[in-house]
């Protein structure tokens, strides 16, 4: 483990806690007609997409957890439905031989959306009050979208690329 | 390359996968503890941000300001127009004002010859706000002040002018207040003037709406709405808006505080009075006087 392979999860980190506190600035208290998209998730799915080795599964667990906690949503619920989601995208890419960017925004979408689904789900068995659906529907559309601008921004903001299957054998060998 | 993904999947994958599976029986069992023991974890809850978000009011405050301030330099264009606005609103105000005086004094007189006393008067803690939710899907503000400066949970907030809302969870110096634009808050309060009871509740849309009237056809849009106090959960008589009618026909109220700028926040100390919630000793008429009645409708007729 040389400082080099601590990078990426040190930015990862740096910048989903700058985004935290960007959502908690008391800026609109009134509630929102437009939901805008949640872009610290699709941070977390560009991290684990592009960097898979990087992304431990426990650090991405805590992450989620700690923005249940701040952002008064049920405990745990959204963290252990979104760390699966999160581990069957590491799953998906390092799994495929070659991941264009379609496969990645389908993937990305796809994740999106189970989170919603499973999360929602649970929800639902176990008789709490959810906010109607309408609501969701109007943040993931936007999510969907966002992800490839938060991307292009995290590619051309910080020179994060797609981790090389070639340089994957290299990085393996310190990981793991 | 083949061979190394191989390795990868025969060594790493059995480990990972039981990781995986560690972390989210972890992330479901404290859903679960919620779910049971509420009480306990939104404490939990109340404590860590209390750890976390007072401390971090260094930067909150300094960058909620500056972009405060880049927002209100976008109306410095219109000062001029609004100045003018203001005089004429101020030189209305002044007859009002002149009015509400004579009103005030002639109140008091008469409040003296009745020797009445009214409620007694409330007093309150000031708490700047230093957080908002954060989730478009709940509707709360983190305030500066908590059980050190001796908050309780579900004393009443207020801005200048109208009801906010209610303390929901303290930490030892921070506290949340539940607006009442949350889709959980339920507030009852009475309309005035028909005097009719109501329960105001919110739908995480800027006015909430007003449910359980007993007879819509006495309240029209612009009634005040108050707090009843029914039920205990909140002092009665404080103002949260008027009515109005939205494009559905369905009644909502139009909060009077203003949740726009919503800065500096009074919590009010609930200290009730003595709280009368049945005959209890009083006198009562006997109870004979139903069949009595009965008796004396026929020689009426």
């Amino acid at each position: 483990m040389g400082l080099k392979s601590l990078t990426y999860p040190i930015l990862f980190i740096l910048i989903i806690f700058l985004l935290m506190f960007i959502k908690i600035l008391p800026l609109d208290t009134i509630p929102k007609e437009w939901i805008g998209p949640d872009v610290l998730f699709c941070v977390i799915l560009t991290w684990c997409l592009r960097r898979p080795l990087s992304a431990p599964i426990v650090l991405i667990g805590l992450l989620f957890l700690l923005q249940d906690i701040l952002f008064q949503r049920p405990p745990g619920l959204y963290a252990a439905c979104a760390t699966l989601v999160c581990e069957w995208c590491k799953r998906q890419v390092l799994r495929a031989e070659d991941f264009p960017f379609v496969a990645e925004w389908l993937t990305a979408s796809i994740a999106i959306v189970a989170v919603f689904v499973l999360s929602q789900g649970i929800a639902s068995l176990s008789l709490i009050a959810t906010p109607p659906t309408v609501m969701f529907v109007k943040e993931l559309m936007p999510t969907i979208l966002a992800y490839p601008v938060v991307v292009v921004l995290l590619r051309y903001g910080f020179g994060l690329r797609t981790q090389q299957m070639s340089g994957f054998d290299a990085s393996l060998g310190q990981e793991h | 390359m083949a061979q190394n993904t191989t390795r990868y999947e025969d060594y790493v994958t059995p480990i990972r996968r039981l990781l995986v599976w560690l972390v989210f029986l972890f992330l479901i069992a404290i859903f679960f503890v919620w779910r049971i023991d509420n009480p306990r974890v939104e404490r939990f809850r109340a404590m860590i941000i209390d750890a976390i978000v007072p401390n971090m009011n260094w930067a909150i405050a300094p960058v909620t300001t500056a972009i405060n301030l880049v927002r209100d330099f976008r109306s410095y264009t219109e000062i001029i127009e609004q100045n003018q606005e203001l005089r004429l609103e101020l030189q209305r105000m002044k007859s009002w004002k002149e009015a509400a005086i004579q009103l005030e004094q002639e109140n008091a007189r008469l409040l003296e010859l009745n020797n009445l006393k009214l409620n007694p008067k409330f007093t309150f803690v000031s708490g700047i706000v230093i957080a908002d939710s954060g989730s478009p899907f709940s509707q709360s503000v983190l305030l500066n002040v908590g059980e050190k400066d001796g908050i309780k949970d579900g004393w009443p907030a207020m801005d200048g002018l109208g009801l906010v809302g209610r303390i929901a969870g303290i930490g030892s110096s921070s506290s949340r207040v539940m607006l009442l634009t949350d889709a959980s808050s339920r507030v009852p309060v009475i309309v005035q003037p028909s005097g009719q009871n109501a329960l105001v509740s919110g739908d995480n849309t800027l006015n909430p709406s007003v449910e359980f009237l007993k007879d819509p056809s006495l309240v029209r849009p612009g009634d005040r709405v108050v707090t009843s106090g029914r039920g205990g959960t909140l002092p009665p008589d404080l103002l949260i808006g008027q009515l109005v009618l939205d494009p559905n026909k369905r009644l909502r109220v139009k909060l009077a505080a203003d949740y726009e700028r919503l800065k500096f926040v009074r919590v009010l100390r609930d200290q009730r009075g003595e709280i009368i919630d049945g005959a209890g000793a009083l006198l009562l008429p006997e109870q004979t006087n139903p069949t009595a009645s009965e008796t004396t409708m026929p020689v009426v007729d």
